[in-house]
């Protein structure tokens, strides 16, 4: 029946939501500088819903005593879309948690991390669950990383992830309230986008390290073996095989989010937390509430600071603009010398302080520290001067917007 | 002509309601159903304990041997059918609210819902067949999940004995199957998630590939034109 099947009523339902909803910004947003800023944030909240909700409302006809409510792994359209071979959900490099979007997509930090430990299972020991090796996996975590951050590199961090809307939305906030930003200096902002790659490299060490037991058969560090409380499927070895996830500040907001859109309960986050908000866990600890709160506090002060320092964010750039994806990277931005005036306004207005906009002559200005926002596009006063192109397709480019108003 | 076209079209739209109307009604069942309503209780006197539905529902068969009742092709409404159920409540009266299976292509999900009165035992065995590789079993209690050992146990047949539990109880079945690879498929069927994305990310390359050389010549054309 066509109605236990809710994708086929809900996907089409969706995307013709989505179309509209950009056909009417086009239409009706009169000053054209704000256009793009309100097609972003439209699309960035369309993500939201569709990661999250997992596209995804039923079965409809769930009896309404459900104490724990339909588990979101088992329920939603992106569940296990492909096979048992891959069952963890698309890699796609946004920062959306393995447990809560129900596997439509999931972060490529978490399935690396993952991979690299086997699941272990309380009673029967390491084992990895699916029909993959663990290896292969990675492999193919790898390839489709490679493969969005050619086609759209970081237009993901810009345009799609949920926790560069979070980011966007503090940011309106502290314009609301009529504060300035602060800024960093070029030294302190070209080392915390270095500092992404030893973020990186540190918790693929410290995955490694925690799953010595399994992968080499003695623990490299004491306390790395298989235990921990009993009626907890892994103990301590559970939560130590994702290091970087203890400590992102996406996992407490994705279980708020899932909770605030009715696909998770509460009473599902305390299975999966196993025990008081102090101890570690797997969602909301203390850790990782400190780390939100501390991210929050630094994006009012600074736009977008967390994409500047996320490791996600340094391996989608990876992967686009350095050598030899640059060269074929397929979503860029373009600087047209002859148009340019150096006025500086592209410099000023980019959330994450990326210069070669502005410092280099003209062609590709697109570097690993530009999410692709196109705010610069959106706030260059000069017709056709900056260019956001798609397969040397120009999708959006800077208009005279002075001399129109 | 026409009066032929309205018979065709009027054929076409019995056909189509007979095909609706067979997607939505039950399957009728060869066998005879015995039905039972909420007020009906199935009792263990000895065990002092009793079990009833929350919900209209039929079987084919109960029967009840020391103090276990066995239900075959067990219906409750608004729930799927199962094939053998057996369930004994020793101090507790029992009353079984849903059952329902989720069919995942890497798991499937088989979950039970009850409520408890009275702080007793009760076992339970939900036809799934004995303990198998990749079974994970969850039991919650008013919507918080118990660690195994604590309040409940699985025996190796797939029996569960659940004591002390009062309020609402939820199990839990997720089978994951055999892990092991299926060596017996081919290799492109073993690893065909593996091959489609390198297949994916060749043709991303060389369609990027073509795209800048094409651009590339494109702007060197036009720039001798200009100069031209």
């Amino acid at each position: 029946m066509p109605w236990e099947n809710p994708s086929n009523i809900v996907l089409p339902i969706y995307a013709v939501i989505v179309l509209v909803g950009i056909y009417l910004i086009f239409k009706l947003a009169k000053d054209k500088t704000s256009k793009v800023s309100s097609l972003r944030i439209f699309i960035q909240i369309a993500a939201v819903f569709a990661v999250f909700m997992g596209l995804i409302l039923g079965p409809f006809d769930i009896p309404l005593f459900q104490p724990l409510g339909p588990s979101p792994r088992s329920l939603l359209l992106g569940g296990n879309l492909l096979g048992n071979q891959f069952p963890d959900g698309l890699s796609v490099p946004i920062l959306a948690c393995y447990y809560p979007n129900g596997r439509t997509v999931t972060c490529p930090i978490w399935q690396l991390q993952a991979y690299i430990f086997p699941f272990w299972n309380y009673t029967r020991g390491y084992q990895v669950l699916y029909s993959t090796s663990g290896l292969e996996k990675i492999g193919i975590v790898i390839g489709l990383m490679a493969l969005a951050s050619i086609i759209l590199g970081r237009f993901f961090c810009g345009w799609l992830c949920p926790f560069g809307l979070y980011m966007d939305v503090l940011t309106r906030i502290r314009k609301a309230s009529r504060l300035r930003h602060l800024h960093f200096s070029e030294k302190t902002n070209t080392a915390l986008a270095q500092s992404r790659y030893i973020i990186i490299a540190v918790f693929l060490i410290l995955s490694v390290i925690f799953a010595s037991y399994a992968i080499f058969g003695h623990q490299l560090i004491p306390g790395t073996t298989p235990g921990g409380p009993e009626g907890t499927e892994a103990g301590n070895v559970g939560f130590l095989n994702e290091p970087f996830c203890q400590v992102c500040p996406m996992r407490p907001l994705c279980v708020f989010i899932e909770c605030a859109l009715g696909s998770m309960k509460w009473s599902y986050v305390s299975k999966i937390a196993y025990g008081p908000l102090w101890t570690l866990g797997s969602y909301v600890t203390s850790v990782d509430l400190a780390v939100l709160i501390a991210m929050t506090v630094l994006a009012l002060a600074y736009r977008r600071f967390w994409c500047r320092i996320c490791p996600l964010g340094g391996l989608t750039a990876l992967f686009s603009t350095f050598t030899p994806f640059k060269q074929i990277a397929m979503t860029r931005l373009h600087k047209n010398e002859q148009k340019c005036t150096k006025c500086g306004v592209c410099k000023r207005v980019c959330p994450t302080q990326a210069t070669d906009v502005y410092e280099k002559k003209g062609g590709d200005v697109t570097e690993s520290r530009c999410i692709l926002c196109a705010r610069c596009v959106e706030a260059c006063p000069y017709e056709d001067a900056l260019e956001l192109k798609f397969a040397e397709k120009t999708m959006m480019k800077s208009r005279n917007w002075l001399e129109q108003q | 002509m026409k009066t032929n076209r309205g018979k065709v079209s009027t054929g076409i739209a019995i056909i189509f309601i007979i095909f609706i109307l067979s997607l939505t009604c039950p399957n009728t069942q060869a066998q005879t159903n015995i039905s039972f309503t909420p007020a009906d209780k199935f009792c263990t006197p000895e065990n002092n304990g009793s079990i009833g539905f929350a919900v209209n529902g039929t079987y084919s068969n109960a029967t009840v041997e020391n103090d276990t009742w066995t239900f075959t092709n067990l219906y409750l409404t608004g729930s799927q059918p199962l094939e053998n159920f057996e369930i004994s409540t020793q101090d507790s009266n029992v009353t079984i609210f849903s059952y329902r299976t989720f069919n995942n292509t890497a798991f499937q999900d088989v979950q039970l819902r009850y409520v408890v009165e009275g702080k007793g035992k009760q076992v339970l065995n939900l036809g799934l067949g004995s303990e198998e590789e990749g079974w994970e079993w969850s039991v919650a209690f008013n919507g918080i999940f118990i660690g195994e050992g604590n309040c409940w146990n699985i025996l190796r047949d797939g029996t569960l004995i659940v004591t002390g539990a009062t309020g609402n109880v939820s199990i839990i079945n997720l089978d994951y199957g055999n892990s092991a690879p299926s060596s017996n498929l081919p290799f492109y069927q073993q690893h065909s998630v593996a091959i489609i994305i390198a297949v994916a990310v060749a043709a991303a390359v060389i369609v990027a590939v073509v795209i800048k050389v094409n651009s590339r010549k494109n702007s060197s054309e036009s720039e001798l034109v200009k100069n031209a």
